[in-house]
Formats: structure tokens, C-alpha cells, sequence
């Protein structure tokens, strides 16, 4: 038992790491090359048209048409309307339940492991630096409302029935891989079952989840940024030129 | 329809025509989570009753995904099916909007690219 831990908890660790890196690395390289490519989008000029020189943006003109702007997006009849358009266009919107649950679970699987005190403590023996630390109440508690999250998207796959149209058994392999390393890390830290084989299932569960990051279907942590960014105004510096 | 049963298909075109657009199709298939978040943006899904087959993901796995898993080893009622896919549940309006960036209607565009080169199309005339 102890010889699969050391190997598990060392070698492994790193490989995984490696394998996450470098496919992220990867992927990021792919989306930049002829992997991608480049829209040319024709734009269209009118007649006699002539750029007109720009009123730059912090002359007075300029910022005082801003606040104009605001005041009245503010304003009381558009309140109302804008609360109208979020309702019907925004997907927190149209589906309030499934975006706050989707966007919890997210900030949990990506924040709580950072600061889980065993980690914290693991690293800092490995490498002799670490972040610091959060509350072990606090991430036990983070680590459950993942998993209640994690039941929603199951239930979702089971019984709505668009989802359930698109579902196949890859993505409850990949549900299940995504919420393993939560589930086994809550009964390690619980001690339910024997502990140390609880912990073993935990550092091969992160493990595959780390791997399984740049060439599965989590790969969208990659590409969801990389695509935010190109997509024409849209908080992003892009001009909507890019697609794969 | 009996002109149909005649056709042959053509494994090594099919093949080719994958090959074009290989590293793009295999990352859709890849990235897509099938979160069905596209479905609200088809006008086809909101005004058939919400009917998920309309959704984009839906007619973009099943086609070129289906192209894509059976390789040439296609049949010709699968590439039927596709082909009512493509032109029946799809208008290529390319409104359709995806968070994770998947192009979708270049996905089914290429779908019908497959179709067409195998002589298998919508007839309009006869719809
Ligand atoms: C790859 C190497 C990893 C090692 C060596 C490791 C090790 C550990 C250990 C020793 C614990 C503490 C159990 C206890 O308190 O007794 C723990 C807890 C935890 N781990 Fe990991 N872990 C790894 C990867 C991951 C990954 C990738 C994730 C998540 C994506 C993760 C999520 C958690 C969580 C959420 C807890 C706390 C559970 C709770 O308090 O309820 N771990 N881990
Ligand atoms: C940090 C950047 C990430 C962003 C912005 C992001 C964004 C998204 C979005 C927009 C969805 C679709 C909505 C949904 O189905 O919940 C989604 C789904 C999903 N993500 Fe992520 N994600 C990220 C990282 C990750 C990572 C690291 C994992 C796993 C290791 C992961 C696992 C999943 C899973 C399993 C689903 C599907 C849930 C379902 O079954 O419906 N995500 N993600
Ligand atoms: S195509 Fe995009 S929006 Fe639609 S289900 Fe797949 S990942 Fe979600
Ligand atoms: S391109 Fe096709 S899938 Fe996309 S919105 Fe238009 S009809 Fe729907």
C-alpha cells in the first residue's frame, strides 16, 4: 500500500502535471496556426464614404456624451425595458437555474482545490513554496455544493429532454471524471472507508482529471477563453476574424 | 427514388473531403460539452415546439459527427438521414452562437459538401 502511494503521489503527479501543461500549451499553439483560420471579412464602404477623424476618447465632447448615455440607460422607463431585454436574451435569462448552477460549479472546481490545506501542505513539502490556505469548513463546504451542482447536471442528462438527446455515455464518463477527485477527496477528508485507500482513488482521480483536461471535452477550458477573445466586441479585443 | 438506389458511394472521397477539414471537425466533436446552451439561438428549435432535434448540436453531431465516427464505412440510408439533416432542419442562417466557439454551420455546411459529392441532395422540387 504504501510503495502504490509513494508512486501515485509522486511520479504521477508530475507526469500528470506535464500532460496538462504542455496539452494546454498544445492546444493554444493549434488554435493559432493554419489549425484556424482566419475569416476575411469584407467590409463594406458606401459611396464618397470618408473616415471621419476621431473625436478621441477622453475629449470633454466625448465624455460628456458617455455619462449622457448612461444616465439614461439608467433611467426609469429603461429599467423596466432592460430588465425585459435581460430576461429574454441574456442566458441567465432565459435560464436562470442552470447558469448560476453551472457558473458555482465552475468556481468551485477551479478555486477550491487551489486552496485546500492538504494540498497546500503537500506542495509546500514538495517544493518548499505554497498559496495560502482557506478553512477546511469552508472548502468542505465548496466541495459539496460542487457535488450538488454535479447531481444537477445528472439529473439534467437523465430527464430534460434536449439534453438527453445530445447525451451518450462519453458524458457521463466525463461528468463522473470531473466530480471523482471531489467526491473521494469529501470521504478521505471525512474518513469514510479506509482512508488511506480513499486517498490513493483521490490522487489517481485529480490525476486523470488533469490529463483528461486538454484532449477531452474539457479542453473547453482552453478554447471557452481563447474564443471569448476573438469573438467581435464582446468585452474582447477580437474582430470576429477567427473560427475553427 | 429509384434513381437513388443506383448511387455508389464513394469511400475515398468521402474520406478526402473529411481529411480537409479534419483538425476542425475532431475539435468540435471534441469541445463541444454538450450543454445544449445553443439551442434558444435557432429559430428553427424555438418555433418547432422546441423540438430537440432542431437544436444546433444535435444536427451538427449527428451529421458530421456521424460522417466523421463511420468514416467511408457509410451506408446509403444513413447518408439519407443526413441529408434530411442537413437541408431539411437547417437553413444555414449561420445565427446560431455557441460558448464554446464551435462553428456550427460550418460543421453541417461541410455535411452537405460530403452529401453533395455522393450525388445525395434535397430535392427541392419534390419536397
Ligand atoms: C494530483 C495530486 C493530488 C493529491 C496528492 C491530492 C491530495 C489530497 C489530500 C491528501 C487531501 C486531504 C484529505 C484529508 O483531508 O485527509 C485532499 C483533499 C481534497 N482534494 Fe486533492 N489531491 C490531488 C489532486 C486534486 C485535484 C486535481 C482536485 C480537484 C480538481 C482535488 C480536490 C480536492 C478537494 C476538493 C479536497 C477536499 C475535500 C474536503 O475537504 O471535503 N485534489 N487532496
Ligand atoms: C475555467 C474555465 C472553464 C470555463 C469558462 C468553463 C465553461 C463551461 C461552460 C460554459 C459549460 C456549459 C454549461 C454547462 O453544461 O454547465 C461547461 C460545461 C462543463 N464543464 Fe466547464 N468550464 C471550465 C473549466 C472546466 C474544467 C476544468 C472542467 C473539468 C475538469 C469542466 C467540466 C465541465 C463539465 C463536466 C461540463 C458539462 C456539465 C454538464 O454535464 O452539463 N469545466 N463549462
Ligand atoms: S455546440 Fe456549443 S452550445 Fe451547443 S451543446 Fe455543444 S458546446 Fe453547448
Ligand atoms: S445555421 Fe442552422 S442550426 Fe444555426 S441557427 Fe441557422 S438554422 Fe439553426
Amino acid at each position: 500500500m504504501h510503495q502504490i502511494y509513494q508512486f501515485v503521489g509522486g511520479p504521477l503527479v508530475w507526469f500528470s502535471l506535464l500532460v496538462f501543461i504542455a496539452g494546454t500549451i498544445h492546444q493554444i499553439h493549434q488554435f493559432f496556426t493554419d489549425f484556424s483560420k482566419k475569416k476575411t471579412i469584407p467590409q463594406y464602404q458606401p459611396p464618397g464614404f470618408k473616415k471621419q477623424p476621431s473625436i478621441g476618447w477622453f475629449s470633454k465632447n466625448a465624455i460628456t456624451t458617455r455619462i449622457a448615455l448612461i444616465k439614461q440607460w439608467f433611467s426609469r422607463e429603461n429599467r423596466i425595458r432592460n430588465m425585459a431585454m435581460f430576461r429574454a436574451t441574456n442566458v441567465f435569462g432565459i435560464h436562470p437555474v442552470f447558469s448560476w448552477a453551472t457558473l458555482i460549479f465552475h468556481v468551485c472546481l477551479v478555486i477550491t482545490p487551489l486552496f485546500v490545506l492538504a494540498h497546500n501542505l503537500l506542495l509546500d513539502e514538495a517544493l518548499g513554496i505554497s498559496l495560502f490556505s482557506w478553512s477546511e469548513t469552508l472548502t468542505d463546504s465548496m466541495t459539496v455544493v460542487l457535488l450538488m451542482c454535479g447531481a444537477y447536471f445528472l439529473y439534467r442528462r437523465f430527464f430534460v429532454r434536449r439534453v438527453r438527446a445530445i447525451t451518450s455515455f462519453y458524458d457521463y464518463v466525463m461528468l463522473f471524471i470531473a466530480v471523482a477527485p471531489f467526491l473521494t477527496g469529501f470521504m478521505a477528508y471525512h474518513q469514510i472507508y479506509d482512508y488511506q485507500t480513499m486517498v490513493i482513488l483521490h490522487i489517481l482521480a485529480g490525476e486523470l482529471m488533469l490529463i483528461a483536461i486538454p484532449y477531452t471535452k474539457f479542453a473547453h477550458m482552453i478554447y471557452f477563453f481563447l474564443q471569448r477573445l476573438c469573438v467581435a466586441s464582446e468585452y474582447s479585443f477580437g474582430k470576429g476574424n477567427r473560427t475553427w | 427514388m429509384t434513381e437513388q438506389k443506383s448511387i455508389e458511394i464513394n469511400p475515398k472521397t468521402i474520406q478526402s473531403l473529411l481529411d480537409d477539414k479534419k483538425a476542425q471537425i475532431q475539435t468540435a466533436l471534441n469541445v463541444c460539452a454538450h450543454c445544449t446552451l445553443c439551442a434558444e439561438s435557432c429559430f428553427l428549435f424555438m418555433t418547432r415546439d422546441q423540438d430537440p432535434k432542431y437544436m444546433p448540436s444535435y444536427k451538427f453531431i449527428n451529421s458530421i459527427g456521424t460522417l466523421y465516427k463511420k468514416k467511408a464505412r457509410i451506408d446509403l440510408d444513413t447518408l439519407n438521414t443526413i441529408k434530411d439533416i442537413v437541408w431539411k432542419d437547417c437553413v444555414l442562417c449561420t445565427r446560431c452562437y455557441c460558448p464554446m466557439g464551435i462553428d456550427i454551420p460550418a460543421m453541417i455546411a461541410h455535411a452537405r459538401k460530403i452529401c453533395r459529392s455522393q450525388g445525395v441532395v434535397h430535392e427541392f422540387d419534390n419536397a
